[in-house]
């Protein structure tokens, strides 16, 4: 019998994601697929399910879930609080974990502490059809997930069978959004993060001297930012005359960084359409994006430019350590847990 | 490297960085139907080297109205090779047609609340709305690209008459279906959205659905060509969309359906 869970609050954004949908951009469909990939890819492991099974993407704060039927592990990536309610006994606990859940059970999704996305996993993996080659929800496209929306409180989520991985819980031992600040206004205005892009396509739409204050100047992400695109504020970068503030449309991917006529960039993400009208001064290196594209409205950021062979090299690098992160998950042992819990005894 | 310029004698392509997982070949500038037909034949070209071999690491390519941008996975496509590959195609390529063009005829009802601006496009051009609706559909267009919405198509050319701005406060909400106006472009809004163009009509034929094995009903190249029906004639046709029905074969007057 899969297991299956019903939405009792949603969480803010609360959607389904995979990895994306690729291969469609030539019609003006948008990958979606995960802001961060990389922690969908561990949330994934820690349940025993292949690293692009389908996961519950939360922005901000996350969902309440009620266990109707069967038993499943499940496990929260990304840095939230949980509380699991099992006969009326309440238990917190933390997230980089996995834990076992059974008929009954109400798992409470906290707000999100650093960064503003999360990352829930099932065993088995939520069970929607694909759509076009994913399972992610493409609220723009009208595509995937659940008719093509965010949750709805009532949604049933079923997963796609019925096994819970054999042997202990298991746990990740590191922190990879430990240099993100908590999401505590204090904490986002002192602290600086730098992201490497490469410059163009449209960067002779800019002045020399354009380019250079893009480069020194600092900028906070906008509380008005989605899934589509982080938007900055900070002073507006100027185009070379009034001219330069449009282009013929071309093609976008996430990363670009658009100058509109206002001057206040805009980084696209995930739902990027396939096309803008907007010239893109330079783009985010593919392996500084994920965590770029999940930082909290109010984090202060700044941009430094390096080269084509640099960031292939970085990408390299990135590559090879995530693959040996995701070799360090490990049985969850009472040592591991520095939240460990006793007596309440849940898994 | 910022971008560099290379000459093809007589076509120049400009190879822009999109970061470090995709290039944009520039053709041209403006939007132009010989322009669009040269971006739609190295996408063609791209894609059959690619399916063949020659070229690995792509994910995808988009065409746009004046270049292709060619998505790949840095680790395991060479820039250079790809670079080099383009540059290596014959100049008269870029002179043939492409072979596939077909063309539509697509059903446009508009009546009564389909047609919001219908009545204010008829007044800034100073004519009939009758005669905005002959203007309409007198003309053949060509499908520039897509984008926007998954299946939107931006077509032109719009004669003089037609052309005007977006509207100033764009609508929230534009239903599905709608047929629209801006500058020199007309576009069909495969699903509901947020909006600018001014609304003429609506069209009950699904631009996009995923469940069809060519999701998008066009196809960058293709030419459409509008046909003004009855609010009866278009409660038919949707109903036949809604139950799935509908031939698409039959709106299509020349040329065969098949996968890019």
């Amino acid at each position: 019998m899969p297991a299956e869970l019903i939405v009792r609050k949603t969480g803010m954004l609360t959607s389904i994601q995979d990895l994306g949908r690729f291969g469609y951009r030539c019609y003006g469909v948008p990958w979606s697929g995960a802001l961060h990939p990389d922690l969908v890819r561990i949330a994934n492991v820690l349940v025993g399910n292949p690293q692009d099974s389908a996961v519950l993407e939360t922005l901000v704060t996350g969902p309440v879930l009620e266990v109707v039927r069967g038993v499943l592990r499940i496990a929260v990536v990304g840095d939230a609080l949980i509380e699991i309610v099992r006969k009326d006994q309440s238990r917190l606990i933390r997230s980089w974990r996995s834990v076992t859940l059974e008929a009954g059970d109400l798992f409470k999704v906290k707000t999100v502490s650093r960064g503003r996305a999360a990352y829930l996993a099932f065993s088995g993996g939520i069970s929607v059809p694909k759509v076009m080659g994913s399972r992610s929800t493409s609220v723009r496209g009208h595509l995937g997930g659940i008719d093509g929306s965010f949750l709805s409180v009532g949604d049933s989520l079923t997963c796609s069978e019925n096994s819970v991985p054999a042997g202990p819980e298991l746990n990740f031992p590191v922190n990879p959004l430990a240099d993100i600040p908590y999401n505590h206004t204090r904490d986002l205005t002192s602290s600086f993060l730098e992201f490497r892009v490469i410059l163009g396509p449209q960067q002779d739409y800019f002045s020399a001297e354009s380019q250079r204050d893009f480069f020194q100047q600092e900028y906070q992400i906008g509380s008005d930012s989605d899934r589509m695109g982080l938007r900055l504020e900070g002073n507006a970068v100027k185009h070379r005359s009034s001219a330069h503030r449009e282009i013929v449309s071309d093609g976008m991917i996430p990363g670009a960084i658009q100058i509109p006529g206002n001057g206040l960039p805009i980084i696209m993400l995930a739902e990027s359409p396939t096309v803008g009208g907007y010239p893109k001064i330079a783009t985010v290196i593919s392996c500084d994006l994920p965590k770029l594209a999940i930082l909290s409205p109010g984090q202060r950021i700044g941009f430094r430019p390096v080269k084509v062979d640099q960031a292939e090299t970085l990408l390299r690098q990135y590559r090879l350590g995530q693959a040996a992160l995701l070799e360090s998950v490990a049985p969850l042992t009472w040592l591991s847990d520095p939240f460990p819990e006793t007596g309440n005894q849940i898994d | 490297m910022t971008f560099s310029l290379e000459q093809n004698n007589k076509f120049p392509i400009r190879f822009l960085e999109l970061g470090d997982s995709a290039l944009t070949l520039e053709l041209g500038e403006g939007i132009d139907p010989q322009l669009v037909k040269r971006v739609a034949t190295l996408d063609k070209c791209v894609n059959e080297a690619w399916r063949a071999g020659e070229l690995s690491g792509i994910v995808e390519t988009v065409p746009t109205y004046r270049s292709l941008t060619i998505i790949f996975d840095p680790l395991s496509c060479s820039r250079q090779r790809l670079k080099e590959y383009v540059l290596s195609l014959p100049e008269n390529m870029f002179l043939t047609p492409a072979p596939d063009e077909r063309l539509w005829i697509l059903p446009v009802c508009y009546e009564d609340d389909f047609a919001q601006d219908l009545g204010a496009v008829a007044e800034s051009a100073g004519i009939s709305t009758t005669e905005v609706i002959a203007l309409h559909t007198a003309s053949t267009y060509l499908v520039y690209m897509l984008g926007f919405l998954p299946g939107f198509p931006y077509m032109g050319d719009l004669v003089p008459q037609l052309q005007m701005p977006r509207l100033a406060e764009p609508r929230i909400r534009v239903p599905a279906g709608s047929v629209a106006i801006t500058g020199k472009q007309t576009a069909i809004y495969p699903f509901e959205s947020p909006g600018g163009w001014r609304l003429l009509g609506r069209c009950p034929v699904e631009l996009f659905n995923h469940r069809r094995t060519d999701p998008a009903l066009l196809r960058q190249g293709d030419q459409v060509r509008f046909r003004a029906i009855s609010r009866h004639e278009f409660d038919l046709i949707s109903r036949e969309t809604s139950a799935e029905s509908l031939d698409l074969s039959r709106f299509l007057e020349k040329g065969g359906c098949h996968a890019r």
